[in-house]
């Protein structure tokens, strides 16, 4: 069951903003995270983006899109954005869909 | 309303708890006789399952009361669209959504709604395995909610078959792809996915729309096409973790058939 209200936390340590994904995505969620990464970016002074996506199971299209969206708007605003802890299955899945990964990093 | 009678193996109808009823049973036979045929029937469609009912209605008078436990079991059965008696695949989900908002009304805290939904849904998820064995869901797509029901439920059938987590990973993105498509670009549409024996064990899935049918398919497939949301890959990606893929489209709709077969040799690591 997913809350329509729930948020993913963004947590500020050090230079770097933090965001663990840990649940499974639906569009809207994915909407409010751009824009919640975009106002936490300009509120505070972080130089880094750290994206965990450990906990996320599938990424299709517009989940990818969205996450590379945030990266590209990142590096706009001057934050380097590195996403990690990817599972395998995941990225097999993106490797084969889709052969670039150009943007982030 | 007097959905409180209860027929017991007997033949004898118990449990009348409300004032209302027991008022009903102090009059003379004839009466009680009247009430119970005409209810009958209600009775019938919304508590098909007695039993199941009985637990859920236990589970939630302790919240909110037994006379309580009543009404919003019936208003939210209704709202949901669900039967509990034929309880498939997303039902569940539903219920639980409405159940979280009806309960609103009568419980304040946070933690008491969240204790009551949790015990509610452990109660639905042990009547789930039927769903198990039927092996074919047809999801109406229509929100963004839908997507995560489709592609929860394309997991869990891969997974029953015995795919890897990588095939269920493969399966449950296409299908969230195909979904998306559904929800974002047409009015409506349902999906049916179910699993098939031959040539050899897999799944298949069939993505119905009535919108007005897919312009440049050709671009699209070819991933020449780029779309203002996506990658403008989602079809071709979607072929592309298919092993057949068939898309029929016109004015009226959109017919999409993808099957998936487990590969020889393929196991479940969890």
């Amino acid at each position: 069951m997913i809350a329509d209200e729930s948020r993913i936390p963004i947590i500020k340590l050090y230079g770097c903003l933090i965001v663990s994904i840990q649940i499974e995505l639906s569009d809207s969620l994915v909407a409010s995270l751009k824009d919640d990464i975009g106002s936490a970016i300009e509120r505070t002074d972080a130089y880094g983006l750290l994206i965990d996506v450990s906990g996320m199971q599938l990424m299709d299209s517009y989940i990818s899109r969205t996450i590379q969206d945030i990266a590209q708007m990142g590096c706009l605003m001057g934050v380097e954005t590195v996403i990690v802890g990817m599972s395998p299955a995941v990225a097999m899945t993106l490797a084969e869909k889709w052969v670039s990964c150009n943007a982030p990093q | 309303m007097s959905l409180k009678y209860e027929r017991k193996s007997s033949g004898e109808f118990e449990r009348r708890p409300s004032g209302i009823l027991r008022a009903a049973h102090a009059e003379p036979d004839r009466t009680s006789m009247q009430v119970r045929n005409s209810e009958e029937p209600v009775v019938a469609s919304i508590a098909g399952d007695d039993e199941l009912e009985q637990k859920l209605l236990r589970v939630l008078g302790v919240h909110v009361g037994e006379i309580m436990a009543r009404s919003v079991m019936i208003h939210c059965t209704k709202m949901s669209n669900v039967v509990l008696s034929k309880l498939r695949n997303g039902d569940a989900e539903r219920l639980l959504l409405q159940l979280e908002k009806g309960l609103r009304l009568y419980v304040d805290s946070v933690e008491g709604r969240k204790t009551c939904v949790e015990q509610i849904a452990a109660l639905l998820k042990t009547r789930n395995p039927s769903s198990a064995q039927e092996r074919q869901h047809v999801v109406s797509i229509q929100a963004e909610i839908d997507i995560v029901t489709a592609r929860n439920i394309g997991r869990d059938i891969c997974r029953d078959l015995g795919f890897s987590v990588t095939g269920q990973t493969r399966v449950a993105t296409a299908i969230s792809e195909l979904a998306r498509n559904i929800v974002q670009y047409t009015p409506g549409g349902t999906m049916m996915l179910a699993s098939v024996d031959v040539p050899r064990p897999g799944i298949s899935i069939v993505a119905k729309d009535t919108g007005g049918g897919i312009p440049h398919l050709d671009d699209i497939l070819a991933g020449s096409y780029v779309s203002p949301t996506g990658m403008g890959k989602g079809l071709a990606g979607t072929r592309q973790l298919m092993d057949s893929f068939v898309v029929v489209t016109g004015p009226t709709g959109t017919e999409i058939t993808a099957r998936k077969y487990l590969a020889p040799g393929e196991v479940r690591r969890r």
